[in-house]
Parts: C-alpha cells; structure tokens; sequence
C-alpha cells in the first residue's frame, strides 16, 4: 500500500524522487497493512512534509464493507492501451464481486491521464538526478577509484557506483533541469502534475474510491525490457497518476492472468486511507482471495 | 575620451545571529572550533536526511528585509541550486530562486538611495582546506563541515554605487543596520559578513552598462575598498589600450594587493535551479510579519540624524555607527551626563577598546571629571577598573583616595618645588620657549599624579610670569 504523500515520515528514506517517495507497507492482509500503517504514520518534526491529518481511523472503518458506497472505474485506465485481456477479465470479476457486496460502480473520467507517464519520467529523474548527487565518493562510495583529480574522481565513483538505469534517469533528469530546458519540460511538467490532482478532484466528486487494475499487464521476465525502458515505464502507468497526485492507494490480489498473479488497485481521495482500506478489505472477504493464512510454495514457479 | 564612470552593484552575505544552523539542530560553530565537530547526519548530508527550516533564521531575514524597507510576498519557497563540489556536502545548495523573501528594499548611504533587489535565505558550505595553502599546488585537500548549514542571508543591491568610497560606505551602513535590529553580528573579520562587489565602468555620461566582474574573498572594509580602487583601475586600463573587460569571477589577494581571475563565464555553472521538494512553500503569516516590523528599533539613520542635533558629524560617525556605542551615549545624558564630554570619552576611551560599562556609571565618572574630583588619567584607571569588577566609579574613587589635589597653598608649594629642580626648563620657559612648559607640568604631575592640571598649570604660569 502507498499512503498519502506526507502520512509518513520520510526521515531515514533514502531518497529517489523527494516530491513522490512515500514509504507504505507490504502485508499479507489487508488488516496487516492497516495496522501496520497506523503505526508508521504521523508528524514528524524531522520531516517538514509530514503531517497528522486524521483519515486513519483503519481499523474502526475498514470493516464496513462496501455497502452503499461509489466506486469510480476510470474510462481511462479500464481501456488503457497495452491491456492484457486476462487482466482485464481479472477486474471484470473484481467489479461483479464488489457489485455484489452491495458497491455502486460509476463511470468516471482521468482526462489527462496520457501525459501523466510523460509528466513523472520528467519529475522523478530529475529529483532523482539532484538527489543522488551525494553519492560522489567524497564521504563514501567507491574507494577503490584511482582519480587524477575531483572530477575524475566523481565521473569514476558515478560511472562504477551506478546502474544502468540509474544512469539513465540521473541524465535525463539533468537534461531536463538545465538551463532552457526547464520551462520546457520540468515545469511543463508540474503543470500536468496539477491537471492530473484537478483530474482526481473532480472524479472523487462522482465516488468514494476508484478502483481499476494496478498494472495493464502481468510481470514480465527480469531482464525482458531493459532494452526497450519505454515500454518498462508503461508498465506504471496505471499507479503513477495516483503517485504524481499524491494519493493513497493500494494493490491487493485479484487473481492471475496466465498463471501470473493480477492486483486491483484501489485508491482514494487525499487523506482517505480508512476508504481505501475499506474497500480492499470489503473486496478481499468477498473474493475469498487471501495470501495471508500461509507462505507460498517455493516450488511454484512456472519453469 | 571622457573619464569613467564606476558602476557597482553589491551582494552580501551576513550570517544571521541564530543558535543552530540553517536546517538541522546543530549549534553554529564558534570561530576556531576543531573541524567537524559542530555536524550531524543532516548538514553532512548523509543519505536520508531532511533539512526542517530553522524559524530565528527565518525571523532575522525578515527583520532584515523590512529594515531595508523590502516588500515581503505573500508565498517564498527554497530551491536547490545543484553543483558539485567536495564543501558541498549533498551536492546541492539549498537557497532561494524565483520566490526570495523579499524583494524591492532601499538603503541610504550618504545621499546616495541604493535600490535593494532583495534579501534571501540559504546555507552555507563548508570549507576546503588546502595542504600547501594554494589548491594548483596543493598535495592534499581537507575538508570542514562545520560552517556547512549554517544560515545565510544574501542581500543584493542593484548597481547604484558609483565609487569605492560608496561601496564601502554601503557595506558599513548595512553592518550598523544588522547590529541595530538584532540580526546578525556582522563581524567581517569573522565572516560574518561577506561583500562581494559587483564592477564595471563606462564613459561618464553614457547609459550602457559596461562588463563586469565579480569580486571574492574581501576580509574587511579596508580590503573592499582597495580591492574596487584596483579594480576600477584595471578595467579602465584594459579599455584604454583597447582592450575588452571579460565577465569573470576575480579574487582579491590580500598578500599581493590585486586581484586574479578565478572563473570565468565560459566555465559558468548552469545550476539546474528547482523548487526544494523536501520544503512546503511557506506562507508566511501576515500577522508575525506586522509583529516584527513593530519590533523594529529606530533605525540608524533615524538615530544619527537625532545625534547631530547634539553633537558635531566627527563624533556621531563613530558613536551613530553602533548601537551599543550609541545606547550608552544617550542613557548617560539622560542620566545627567554632560553631552560633549561623553560623546569625546566614548570616541576616545571606549570605541577603541569595545568596553562598556553600565551608562550609570558613565554619567557618575563624567560627573566627577566635570567637577574636577578626579584626573583624566585616574577617570581612565576608574572607568576600567568599572568595567572589570561592575563596581560605581564613586566606590572605586572613594576606595584609592583618588581625588583630585585642588588646594591652592598645597600646589603652590609642589609647583615652587618643581621650578627648583629645573631650572633650565624654567630659564627656557622665560626667554619665550613656551613648549618649555609641557616639562614642567609633567615633572609636577610625575610628583603628584591628582594634581589638578588646570590650577597647577596656572600657578606655574604665575610662578614663571
């Protein structure tokens, strides 16, 4: 689960995209996850970003079921581009389920969501970019560079230190950054960042909680894509206008498609997490799907 | 060819008084403090840390602005300017971009108005340290940490100085400014505050502003002064052999007495400026805002005219300059001290020392001098002696019997005495030497230190006569 930007401290985090990390906990239960989470939350004076708002009153609430509540199902994601059919038969059943405990589903629009993939591979890096900025072998790193002088020390620590795709995104989000290509792109960027939190302002008008799955496709084989990163980052799109909005939210399993596990991604208003728990919870008592009872076989794998 | 006219535009960083640094919980280091013993997780920039904003900061830069009459906008936020360099512990500068707190101030110095563009917030780095004193010949490099966070206020002014002596006069006018409201020591020998003038020139009577150059490293008034006149010269040489100025970034060596180039434009740092996404945008409260400009004390200026109405410009540019020097100046009128005299102690006796004592105490010794009970050399031994134990001068007069030896038949006798013993000084003094005197009163004086120097001058001039 991914709680409201600033429900929990962010002090101790090591940081990747400060304006998007959110630290959230993996649990084998919905009830895990809440418990969990109302023990991380909080002010925190070391974390100027966090905050005490109430909304988590979990544990009272999330056992409320489903019953008379909205839940919006976003054009936009339901038909995204790049959908497997059995994910998209995996929500299908979702939505009958939830139906039948007692949820009303409502259509509900996330107009801009086509920019949001474009808007956070902007934001993100160049977040990034500045702050691993740190890791420059002055304090710590690599000590086994052997540098003629500082910057070749640096280009050394960060060339060894980092991976491809950490190299990837340190570059593109100081391209992003640099001098005329700013109001181009990063703060192109914050503009479409707003449009998307006018998108979920509005939808949440319309219902409680949206639902929808948590990636168009099932986990691909490790190392599949890391010659096509574009069609990687696809993969986010369904949780990444939530993230830039700062949003809870949550995956819980719904299923699998070809032998590979499906998750429903719920997510709720800004300081919402007791409706997002809520209707996870509601979702997985009535879909009888639980992971929590037992650890899965490590001899489950598809070979 | 017309003469050049001197175009500067300042930016000064002043350290504003605070206890902790700018973003994390460490005290500011005093001076000479062991390197790297005033940090923490935050300002070393280990991974995972925060930077919370420190309110005093806040607070003093606010004070500061509203001193210099700046327009406080309703949102400010902090940005990271992004560099990389071994002082710079995260690889970036936490400072302020498009929002700075305040913009749109006014200073006057002299007649002269200065535009202030605005008044910022940011930290410090920290401090490299060279083996070998020089970094092209260094072997090795150490770096501190403790000054790394620590608060700074930048304050820009717009290029509306047109000398060396108006630079260096704005400099001074914003140190008795800071020190007046409480915000900053301002001590620049401490670096506590940081001038870097920005200079260019141009044929007086044109419009165009000329190339200019940025000056770094200026340890003192003096320096700043020098550092311009140098560099004023240099420009102007550099255009009359035909010549042109290079933006650059120069350094003042104070050893060598000029200055060197140190970065120039070409190798300009794109700092990839970006809202601080670690700090909410602050908006500050309206109603802290009105506070603090209520707080405010008189302003300096305000002061040194009131001075000026009492005292002639020689002592009000040294009392008018510090508030401490200034408050002890007027309590002690008001306590019955004769103005005059207390403004020429204070200039003489106690603005070179930097000690104070209560201003009580200074009315009660001006008041003893005035009547003649005590010597200026004894009133001097009293007012330390004051200083030191914080007794009233009337007890320590009382306690050394120090008073003044006005009895005539008494002087009469020592000043008899004293033409008996030099009776050349006193046979100069006759054939018209008149410095002959000097001698004799100090003979006198050497015999009998509370002497009263007013009777005794005269009954030697009569003795003599």
């Amino acid at each position: 689960m991914k709680p409201t930007y600033g429900r929990v401290s962010r002090y101790g985090l090591i940081a990747f995209a400060s304006s998007l990390d959110q630290i959230g906990p993996f649990a084998r239960s919905v009830d895990d996850a809440a418990i969990t989470l109302s023990l991380m939350a909080g002010f925190d004076p070391l974390d100027a970003t966090s905050s005490d708002r109430p909304g988590l009153e979990v544990l009272n609430n999330s056992a409320g079921g489903v019953k008379g509540m909205r839940l919006g199902v976003p054009r936009e994601y339901y038909d995204v581009k790049g959908i497997e059919p059995g994910v998209k038969a995996a929500i299908d059943a979702a939505l009958f389920i939830l139906r039948n405990a007692g949820a009303e589903i409502v259509d509900v629009s996330l107009p801009h969501t086509d920019y949001g993939l474009a808007a956070y591979y902007i934001i993100a890096p160049a977040e990034c970019s500045s702050n691993l900025a740190r890791f420059d072998g002055v304090r710590y790193g690599l000590a086994e560079v052997d540098a003629a002088n500082i910057t070749d020390e640096y280009l050394q620590t960060r060339r060894k230190g980092f991976g491809t795709e950490v190299r990837r995104r340190v570059m593109l989000g100081t391209y992003a950054l640099s001098s005329g290509y700013y109001d181009a792109y990063y703060l192109k960027a914050q503009k479409v960042r707003t449009l998307i939190k006018r998108d979920f302002d509005e939808a949440f008008k319309k219902c409680d909680a949206i639902v929808s799955a948590t990636s168009p496709t099932v986990a691909f084989p490790i190392g599949s894509k890391t010659q096509d990163p574009l069609s990687m980052y696809l993969c986010d799109v369904l949780t990444l206008g939530g993230n830039l909005a700062g949003l809870p939210g949550i995956s819980v399993p719904c299923g699998t498609s070809d032998g590979l596990p499906v998750g429903l991604q719920v997510l709720g208003p800004q300081w919402g997490e007791s409706v997002v728990l809520r209707v996870a919870r509601a979702y997985e008592e009535a879909s009888e799907i639980r992971t929590g009872v037992a650890s899965p076989s490590p001899l489950q794998g598809r070979g | 060819m017309g003469s050049w006219e001197v175009v500067i535009g300042m930016e000064v960083h002043v350290q504003p008084k605070t206890k902790t640094k700018m973003f994390c919980g460490c005290a500011v280091a005093p001076l000479n403090a062991a390197p790297n013993t005033y940090v923490c997780e935050v300002c070393l920039g280990l991974p995972g840390v925060l930077p919370v904003p420190n309110r005093a900061a806040v607070e003093a830069c606010l004070k500061t602005a509203l001193a210099l009459n700046c327009d406080i906008p309703r949102h400010t936020k902090f940005d990271r300017k992004n560099y990389m360099y071994p002082d710079l512990p995260k690889g970036y500068q936490i400072s302020q971009y498009d929002l700075p707190m305040s913009v749109n101030g006014l200073l006057e110095v002299g007649s002269r108005k200065v535009r202030i563009r605005r008044v910022h917030l940011e930290e410090d780095t920290g401090k490299l340290i060279h083996a070998g004193d020089q970094l092209h010949k260094a072997w090795e490099s150490y770096v501190d940490l403790n000054r790394a966070g620590v608060p700074l206020m930048e304050i820009v002014s717009e290029p509306d100085l047109r000398s060396a002596d108006e630079a260096r006069d704005y400099a001074m006018e914003l140190r008795t400014l800071l020190r007046a409201i409480g915000a900053s020591e301002a001590d620049m020998e401490k670096g506590q505050l940081r001038a870097e003038p920005n200079i260019s020139i141009r044929r007086a009577g044109t419009e165009q502003l000329g190339v200019k150059t940025e000056l770094k490293n200026i340890n003192s008034f003096r320096a700043l002064h020098r550092a311009i006149l140098y560099e004023v010269d240099r420009q102007a040489k550099v255009l009359e052999s035909g010549g042109a100025v290079e933006q650059e970034t120069r350094g003042w060596s104070e050893p060598e007495q000029r200055t060197f180039p140190q970065r120039s434009k070409e190798y300009a740092e794109d700092y990839r400026y970006f809202p601080e996404p670690d700090i909410p945008p602050l908006e500050l409260d309206r109603a802290w805002i009105e506070d603090l400009r209520r707080g405010l004390p008189e302003m300096p200026s305000v002061r040194r005219a009131r001075l000026l109405e009492q005292l002639p410009a020689a002592q009000v540019a040294v009392i008018g300059a510090d508030k401490d020097l200034a408050d002890l100046y007027e309590t002690a009128v008001a306590n019955g001290a004769p103005a005059l005299p207390t403004a020429n102690w204070i200039v003489n006796e106690v603005a070179p020392t930097g000690k104070l004592v209560s201003p009580r105490s200074l009315a009660e010794l001006m008041k003893l001098l005035q009547g003649g009970a005590v010597t200026r050399d004894q009133a001097r031994e009293v007012y330390l002696e004051s200083v030191e134990t914080g007794r009233t001068p009337a007890e320590i007069v009382a306690e050394h019997g120090y008073a003044q030896l006005s009895d005539e038949s008494e002087l009469r006798v020592l000043a008899e005495a004293v033409i008996d013993a030099n009776p050349k000084a006193a046979a100069d003094y006759r054939s018209g030497k008149k410095q002959a005197m000097q001698a004799l009163m100090a003979e006198l004086r050497k015999r009998a230190p509370h002497a009263n120097p007013k009777v005794a001058n005269e009954l030697l001039l009569k003795l003599l006569g």
